[in-house]
């Protein structure tokens, strides 16, 4: 099958690729760039498993093109940490407040959260459990992960964090 | 209750007590796209086999 030149900016580095026009990106983003940190649960945009951050959205990445992306600055979960090699606000949050057990599902719910807190930098709760909500974890119960986007919206705001009474 | 009773971080920082969080190791490879899956693993002369039903 013809294949098409793609290019695009993922992670801060410019990178690019042949790629079939039926090559969904979370296979490039795997199979060519070789970054498997990003999963895939469901192949149907059900699940989350393969959010990455595309020019300032949450995108599920089993349910576009490698060719849409042209041009695109996307974001990994490999492109999440501080920029020192320390764990990020969320990514802390998710180790401290047991936000993950199997680990599958938290690449995508951490790019997910992270630019849920962009959005809205002092979610409810009621709006993290929202904003997740296109995310389904098989493990927590959901409990904890949004302890962990509370966790890290606090460390990012300054706040302390006050853990709710159980 | 006496005023010697630690903290619930203290009991934490020393992992001792009941109901201690502790955090797990696997925890910082797995929130950083480390986790090394089945489907992440690349070996060489590997097949691949696909299930049609």
């Amino acid at each position: 099958m013809a294949k098409t030149h793609v290019t695009m900016k993922v992670n801060g580095a410019e990178v690019e690729g042949l790629v079939e026009p039926r090559t969904l990106l979370v296979h490039f983003i795997r199979e060519n760039l070789l970054l498997t940190g990003t999963h895939i649960g469901c192949e149907t945009t059900h699940c989350g498993a393969c959010t990455v951050d595309l020019d300032g959205m949450s995108v599920k990445s089993c349910t576009m093109f490698a060719v849409q992306a042209q041009g695109a600055e996307i974001t990994t979960i490999e492109g999440v940490a501080n920029a020192d090699g320390s764990l990020s606000a969320l990514q802390e949050g998710f180790r401290m407040m047991h936000g993950l057990q199997c680990g599958f599902c938290t690449p995508g719910m951490i790019l997910r959260a992270q630019r849920l807190l962009q959005e809205n930098p002092s979610p409810t709760e009621a709006e993290i459990r929202m904003g997740i909500s296109g995310n389904i974890c098989r493990c927590t119960g959901y409990q904890n992960i949004v302890k962990a986007i509370q966790y890290a919206a606090d460390k990012i705001n300054g706040v302390e964090f006050k853990e709710a009474a159980e | 209750m006496n005023d010697m009773t630690p903290t619930r971080e203290q009991r934490e920082a020393k992992l001792e007590g009941m109901g201690c969080k502790r955090k797990r190791v696997e925890d910082a490879r797995f929130t950083q796209g480390k986790g090394n899956y089945v489907d992440d693993l690349k070996l060489p002369g590997m097949l691949h086999g696909d299930f049609v039903r």
